[in-house]
Parts: structure tokens; sequence; C-alpha cells
């Protein structure tokens, strides 16, 4: 009866007969590549986050009523519905100010709860001869006309397939959902100022408090401004200061670039945990892998005795390392992604930023350079104790163990 | 050592661990609604919401699930195991269904019913089945093997 092993058998038995060993092993790689997969999936959602949102801004400048800023930004950021209105004059204004090329303004209103089960959605009404933010990104998902009474509607907002939306009793038709974008933009529900009208008008007559002392003629939410060329944003804003009083001016880049800081803290956090977890993982592989290479000797010598080489015996480790390594590798991926994927929601509302998971094939990247570092670490550490024992001699290496 | 006696000491640790991850899984569902991955709170002014029930009906599946743990470590009769494992697996199923598609949770997304409790209830549910159809599969392919020994 054939009865050969091979030196990848001989590796599994050693695995399986030192279980405790493998299994310690095993955990610490699993770790490695949990923290690795993890991160790196987090980071790359983040930036995907920050990149949409800037892609979604548009405008250079926003302005909104004086002490309305953080509203404002609760808007676009974590989609926080609010509402709060300023004379609509001030368009007139800025138009005129020196260094702007482009206004449009934007209306926003609040729903109630519709149901038991939903949460209020942000409604924000733009004017569709003047608006050059809101339209450009609309027409990536919607080419028709936007009528009367028809909404373009977040990712995030639930509808039914009858394709019509209920607000304030009064129905309204689903012209497109937008593409996520991990933003407040999400649960935002777009129409332009007549259909936003009526829902103001629904929710008079429904008797929601927010519409008192408003008159919808003269009022707006927000300003929206694009600079000419040729002039920077500190300049148009310094401008706009001069020339108009009671308005709050937020910059579009400042918005980004606040977050971009926020973001670059979480990622220095991120990598120096990653960077602990890795050098805790790296030296408890390097002494278990010392210990066990040591310990086993005698094993190396009886190999030797009966006709292996050196290189085989370095092999038989570095096999046992490498499956060692892609178990590890293959475990921690598992565990980081019913973390990741499941919670995918959770995690981006908890991080409070722009979050957005990268396309399944940066995902799939991510998991095979995982895989590789995993198993490519074990080997390296194992190989360096394995080369040195097998360069003792046969009988030294058996009588050590004596 | 024997090998019959290295068989029957895997069979007890095998025993052991499916038994207290049972009982952890079972506690973890009945508990969990309530306690860490909780469901939305409940308005005393309005209807209660679909995830309301679903808390409530995983207690109910969750203790069972936990009890079988329980019995699972407490019996020395390892006949019952695999039967035990058959429960678990049907339970299982049971509470990959109760969220899903019988019972329900809010339907928005950002809801924390909808964002935490749903996943952290199909990922119980996977494990308990993953679980319970390895140990059956286990079972199976050992009294095959005694058979075909004895034979």
């Amino acid at each position: 009866m054939k009865n050969d092993i091979s030196l990848t058998k001989l590796s599994f038995i050693n695995i399986k007969k030192h279980s405790f060993r493998s299994l310690g092993l095993i955990t610490m790689t699993a770790i490695l590549s949990l923290f690795l997969f993890g991160g790196s999936v987090l980071l790359l959602s983040l930036d995907k986050g920050l990149e949409s949102m800037s892609t979604r801004l548009g405008a250079d400048i926003m302005v909104v009523p004086i002490g309305y800023d953080k509203e404002a930004e609760g808007v676009l950021l974590r989609g926080e519905p609010s509402y709060f209105y300023f004379d609509k004059s001030v368009e007139t204004k800025l138009a005129k100010v020196d260094g702007v090329d482009k206004v449009t303004s934007q209306f926003f209103l609040t729903s109630s709860n519709q149901d038991c089960c939903s949460v209020p959605v942000q409604f924000i009404g733009f004017d569709p001869n003047t608006d050059f933010v809101v339209q450009p990104w609309i027409r990536e998902n919607y080419s028709g006309r936007i009528t009367e009474n028809s909404i373009i509607i977040g990712n995030d907002i639930l509808y039914d397939e009858s394709g019509i939306m209920k607000f304030f009793d009064k129905e309204y038709e689903v012209a497109a959902v937008l593409d996520e974008t991990g933003t407040g933009f999400d649960t935002d529900v777009y129409a332009d100022i007549v259909t936003v009208k009526s829902l103001f008008e629904a929710a008079k007559e429904k008797g929601f408090g927010f519409t008192d002392d408003i008159d919808f003629e003269n009022s707006i939410s927000s300003v929206l401004i694009k600079i000419s060329d040729g002039y920077d944003i500190d300049t148009v804003v310094h401008n706009i200061r001069m020339n108009i009083d009671g308005v709050q001016i937020i910059k579009g880049q400042t918005m980004t670039a606040e977050i971009a800081d926020n973001l670059n803290g979480f990622r220095i956090f991120l990598l120096v945990l990653l960077l602990l977890t890795g050098i805790f993982s790296i030296v408890v592989l390097i002494l278990t892998f010392s210990l066990s290479v040591n310990e086993r000797r005698r094993e190396f010598g009886i190999l030797r005795s009966i006709g292996s080489t050196r290189g085989m015996v370095v092999s038989v480790v570095i096999k046992e390392a490498v499956i060692i390594g892609i178990s590890g590798g293959i475990i921690g991926i598992v565990f980081s992604s019913l973390i990741l994927f499941p919670f995918n929601t959770y995690i981006g509302d908890s991080v409070k930023l722009p979050y957005l998971l990268p396309n399944s094939w940066v995902i799939i990247v991510v998991i095979i350079l995982t895989l590789i570092l995993s198993a490519v670490i074990p080997p390296i550490i194992a190989s360096c104790f394995a080369v040195k024992i097998s360069r003792s001699e046969i009988y030294l290496t058996m009588r050590d163990n004596d | 050592m024997s090998s019959t006696v290295i068989g029957k000491n895997k069979t007890k640790i095998r025993k052991y661990f499916l038994g207290a991850a049972f009982l952890l899984i079972g506690l973890l569902i009945a508990i969990g609604p309530q306690t860490i991955f909780a469901v939305c709170p409940k308005d005393p002014d309005s209807m209660a919401m679909a995830c309301y029930y679903t808390a409530r009906i995983s207690v109910g599946i969750g203790t069972v699930i936990a009890a079988l743990g329980l019995i699972q470590l407490v019996i020395r009769n390892n006949g019952f195991g695999s039967g035990i494992s058959t429960a678990e697996l049907l339970l299982g199923i049971l509470i990959l269904l109760v969220p899903t598609i019988l019972v329900g949770v809010c339907k928005g997304e950002h809801m924390h019913c909808h964002s935490v409790t749903l996943p952290a209830l199909i990922i119980l549910g996977v494990l308990l089945i993953v679980l319970s159809v390895t140990d059956i599969v286990i079972g199976f392919v050992g009294r095959n093997k005694r058979n075909t020994h004895e034979k």
C-alpha cells in the first residue's frame, strides 16, 4: 500500500497535532487581518464619502440667515431636517456683488413623521431657471423635465411600488431616485419651487406651526453662489460682507476642509490602532514561532536523519506558516465583514461624517491584499528561525532537546 | 491513550462547546433586542411598531435556544446531541424569518432597529444555523464511520 507523506501533508499533520499552538497563531493572524481589512475599508468608505460630498456641493459659497450655519451644515452633511428663512431680496443683492457669477436660491421645508416608522424628511425646493447645483446631478439619474407635483428623492427615502408619496395628505409622484452619497443628501427630497409651494400650502392647511408668519413668495432659505473666474472665494466673501448684513456665509471649501480635517484625525487614530495591533501581533508571532521551532529541534533532526534536505525542513515550517496565515487571514476578513457590511448604515450614522462603502471590486482588491499580507508575514517570521535550525548539525539538533 | 478514548473526549468537548455557544446565542437573542442592540423605543401614545413585536418574540425564541443549550451542557446522554442541534437549526431559521419576513422591523434604513437589531439578529441566526448544521454533519459522518468499522 502506498503511504507517502508529502511535505504539505506533513505540515497539515503538524498543525493538527499541535492544535493549541496553531489555534493561538491563527488567532493572532486573524486579529491582524481583522484590523487590516476593517481599517482599510473604513478609511476607503470615509474617503469616498468625502469625495461624493465635494462633488455634490456644487457651489463655492452658501449664504443662509445669520446664526443658521450649523443647521445648514446639518441638512447637507447629516440629513438633519431643518428650516430657516430670510428675505428673497438677499438673492438679488447677492447677484450684484462684485465677483459673483451665478446665484440661485433654495427653500427648505420639513415633513412631519409620515407614519409610526418613518422620520421627518427635508424638502429642498430649487428654482429650475437659475439652479446650477441640483439639476446637474439630478440629470445623472433623470433626463426628463421635473413637472409640477413630481419629486426627486434621495437614496435613503422609502417609497412604495406605486411611485406615489404622500406628504401633508397630498400626493406627489416620485420622478427619480438619486444615487447614494453617504451624506445628508440621501434623506432629502428635491422639487421645483412650484411643487414646494404646494407642499408649503398643504402644510399650512394642516396647521403646521412652522409655516406661520412666513410669506412663501418673499422667503428663501439659502442662496448658492458660483464665483466669477479670476476671483478667489475670500475676496468675494469680503465683498458680500461689505454689502449685505444679517447673513451667514459658508464657504464650500471650508465645509469640505472641515470634514477632511475630521477625517484626518480619524485616519491617524485608525492608523495608530492598526500599527499597534500590527506590532503586537508580529511580536507574538515572532515569540510563538521562535518557541515552536526551537522545541521541534528533535523533529527536524529526525527529518534530516531520514534523508530530508535543509530546504525540505525549512519548507515544512514555511508551509505550516502559510496555512496558518491564510486561515487566520480568512477568519479575520470574515469577522471584519460581519461587522462592516451588515452594520454599514449604523457605522455611517455613528461616525457623523460622509460615509460610503467602496465599490465591490475595490473591496475584492482589499481582501486579496489582506490575504496576501496574512499569508506572507507568518512565513517570513517562521523562515528566519527555520533556516537557523536547519543550519545546525543533525547530531547537535537532536541532542539540544535532551 | 486509545483512539476510542480520544474520540469520546472530542465528542465531550464538542458537546460542551456547542452547549455553551447555544446558551450564549440564545441569551443574546432574548436580551439583545431590549438592551445591547435595542429596537426603537415605544412611544406610549402611538401604535407599537413592528420592531417592538420582533423584540418580544425574540425573548421567547432566545429563551428556548438558551434552554436547549443548557440541556446540552447538563445532560449526560450524548444521544440528545443531534436532536438538540436539529431543534436549534429550526429555531435559527425562525429567528432569521422573524425580523425579515414574519414580523419585520421599521422600514427606515437609519432607524436603530433596522441598522442594528436586524443585522445582529441575522448574524446570530446564521451563526446558530452554521453551528447546528456542522454538528449534525459531524455526528452523521461519525456514525457512518462507526457503522463501517463495526461491519
